[in-house]
């Protein structure tokens, strides 16, 4: 018998207006490297975009969407998470164009793993203590470790 | 008075332990003393002035017993005795200090919640709840334990001269006679000395019969060598001995006085039914040998200590000391020689497949500073209680000890949560963990999975306590500045 081991996060951040470029530019340039997410060795897949500033009606604005799919508990992992340098400097310099007072006190993140992890699992909104819609796995009880050595 | 906007005019390096470092830090903390007498006090401070006077007089070397540091001792002058103090949060509240230290809540909200309150998180339930702990550290009186002091001797005389002078010392720290808190728990630990009939070398065992304490992390340290082959690396001075720097997962407790070169304990007493465990291994009308074997797969190493992975069929003669701490899983991905439930891999994965963080070897570890109590198993169930108990520490109570107890020893998930996966046999709570089929060890012969059914708990927690382990300088920072008009409380966000 196997055990369901993945869980989603969709966490949508308000960014401040004139950050939206440079996060922007940063995500095409400098994004996170994956060997640091090889090396926690939990993550199946991650997105990272930014919603432009001031886009038509209807359309979300200033709004950055962390979007991952992950193995085991997020709080038990967020340490070694954020202990990649790679990962830490991605969201030490996310974090200050994040459009909340709260984030510049988790800078540096390594530090602040704990609190860290309770602000994004604020903005999750798939977060299990939240209502929220579908999430669909066609191998939920599979690691990423199980896949990459069978 | 110092204040926590003091600045460190030299901050220890958080990287290496030096020289310089050895005599502000608890002795216990760096190395095993190796004294075969110990007895763990756990008190309550009823009497802020007397509590004060009490660190002073352990650090100011007036009193008649000082706390131990780590300074090296002369060769072959050990001292007669060796004492260290860990403090938990209530008993930072009750010596009232300035309102001005912290403790990050993010980084060091285990300790300042207290052993009780994460009970339920490192899988402290059912049989193991903290109502079913001994009084002193129970449910209903754990806001009153605020001191442990560990007292190492080496004969059953000289720790019983020394627990006199020490009660002389703590007496009037205590609460009176007939209030709440005068009781103090005392708990002896005489650990289980072997002598190997080869070699004549003695080591320690725990109470299932197999040797125990190999495997400690080795805290990096000025001078150390170069690391042998397949040896584990040196951890980083900061995961152990708290330091201020760039690379550490923490904010240092503040004022640097109150928090440089402390670290955290998870002080446990564990009870080990162990003629459970035998009945366990003798089932099925298993022979010796047989019995054995599972033996080996339930630990990872043999009874004499020699790991599985290097002797997968036969314990053989105790192999080096480095054989026995020089080893990892290499691209073992079954489980086969060492099951990923062997208690050996649970509590170290060392780097092995499949086991996240990937490829680390030295994240998430703890330094184990415990041994056994209670007689000796002879055989018969006697009914008396017998275990481990000691000290578990590390700088982030959370990211290690918990860490530990709940995504490895009693992890669903170790290992990538492959079909089988178990629960650690010789630790976790079996029948409290949520695992599915957890009483069932199962362990890879020929790549066939061998499955034993029937397992059950044989470990059974009688206390815990979450404590600080100040450093000398710390102490004596409390010393002076205790008993503040406007004292800390213990902080809740």
């Amino acid at each position: 018998m196997s055990t369901p081991v993945q869980n989603p996060l969709t966490a949508l951040f308000p960014i401040k207006a004139a950050y939206v470029d440079g996060l922007r530019q940063q995500l095409i340039q400098n994004a996170i490297n994956p060997d640091g997410l090889d090396a926690v060795g939990t993550v199946h897949f991650a997105r990272i975009f930014v919603f432009q500033a001031n886009n038509p009606a209807g359309v979300p604005s200033n709004i950055a969407a962390v979007i991952t799919s992950y193995d085991n508990s997020f709080a038990a992992y967020i340490q070694d998470f954020v202990n990649q340098p790679s990962v830490a400097a991605f969201f030490d310099s996310f974090l200050a164009a994040v459009d909340d007072p709260a984030a510049e006190e988790l800078i540096p993140v390594t530090k602040n793993a704990t609190a860290f992890a309770a602000f994004v699992q604020k903005y999750d909104v798939t977060n299990p203590v939240n209502q929220w819609g579908q999430w669909y796995s066609a191998y939920p009880t599979l690691t990423v470790q199980n896949i990459l050595h069978p | 008075m110092s204040q926590p906007a003091d600045t460190n005019p030299a901050p220890a390096d958080p990287l290496k332990i030096h020289p310089e470092d050895l005599p502000d830090i608890q002795g216990l903390i760096v190395h095993g003393y190796n004294m075969p007498k110990s007895r763990h006090f756990v008190l309550t401070i009823g009497q802020v002035s007397a509590a004060l006077s009490f660190l002073n007089d352990l650090t100011s070397g007036s009193g008649a017993m000082s706390i131990t540091s780590a300074a090296r001792w002369p060769a072959g002058m050990k001292p007669e005795y060796a004492l260290n103090i860990g403090l938990t949060a209530k008993g930072l509240e009750a010596l009232q200090l300035p309102a001005t230290i912290k403790f990050n809540v993010g980084n060091f909200g285990s300790f300042l919640g207290g052993a009780v309150a994460a009970s339920k998180a490192v899988f402290d339930i059912g049989p193991n709840d903290p109502s079913n702990w001994v009084p002193k550290l129970n449910r209903a009186n754990a806001d009153l334990a605020h001191v442990v002091l560990s007292l190492f001797a080496f004969t059953p005389e000289a720790r019983t001269e020394f627990s006199i002078k020490l009660r002389a010392m703590f007496a009037p720290v205590i609460p009176p006679p007939g209030a709440p808190g005068h009781d103090v728990l005392e708990w002896d630990v005489d650990p289980i000395i072997e002598v190997d009939p080869i070699t004549s070398e003695k080591y320690r065992s725990i109470h299932f019969g197999y040797t125990d304490g190999i495997s400690e992390p080795v805290i990096d340290e000025v001078g150390l060598p170069p690391l042998r082959l397949n040896q584990l690396p040196y951890v980083a001075a900061w995961q152990f001995v708290l330091r201020d720097g760039t690379m550490t997962t923490y904010n240092l407790p503040q004022p640097w006085q109150l928090g440089q070169n402390g670290t955290f304990s998870a002080f446990r007493i564990l009870e080990q039914d162990v003629a459970a465990f035998e009945a366990f291994l003798s089932a099925d009308g298993r022979d010796k040998d047989a019995q054995e074997l599972l033996a080996s797969k339930l630990c990872g190493r043999w009874r004499n200590g020699n790991p599985v992975v290097l002797r997968p069929d036969a314990p053989g003669p105790r192999v080096s000391d480095n054989e026995m701490r020089d080893f990892d899983y290499g691209t073992d991905t079954v489980g086969q020689p060492c099951p990923f439930s062997a208690h050996t891999r649970r509590s170290n994965p060392r780097g092995g497949p499949l086991v996240t963080p990937v490829g680390d070897k030295v994240d998430h570890r703890i330094m184990r500073r415990a041994d056994a109590y209670g007689p000796p198993y002879t055989g018969v169930n006697d009914g008396k209680e017998r275990g481990l108990a000691g000290h578990f520490m590390g700088a982030m109570l959370s990211d290690q000890f918990e860490f530990l107890m709940t995504q490895w020893v009693n992890g669903a998930t170790f290992a990538g949560g492959k079909a089988l996966p178990g629960v650690d046999p010789l630790l976790a709570n079996v029948g409290d963990t949520n695992v599915p089929n957890e009483d069932t060890f199962t362990y890879w012969e020929n790549s066939e999975a061998v499955q034993v059914p029937s397992l059950s708990r044989f470990v059974t927690t009688r206390g815990g306590l979450y404590c600080f382990l100040p450093s000398i300088t710390a102490i004596k920072w409390m010393a002076q500045n205790g008993g503040s008009a406007n004292p800390w409380k213990i902080p809740t966000t």
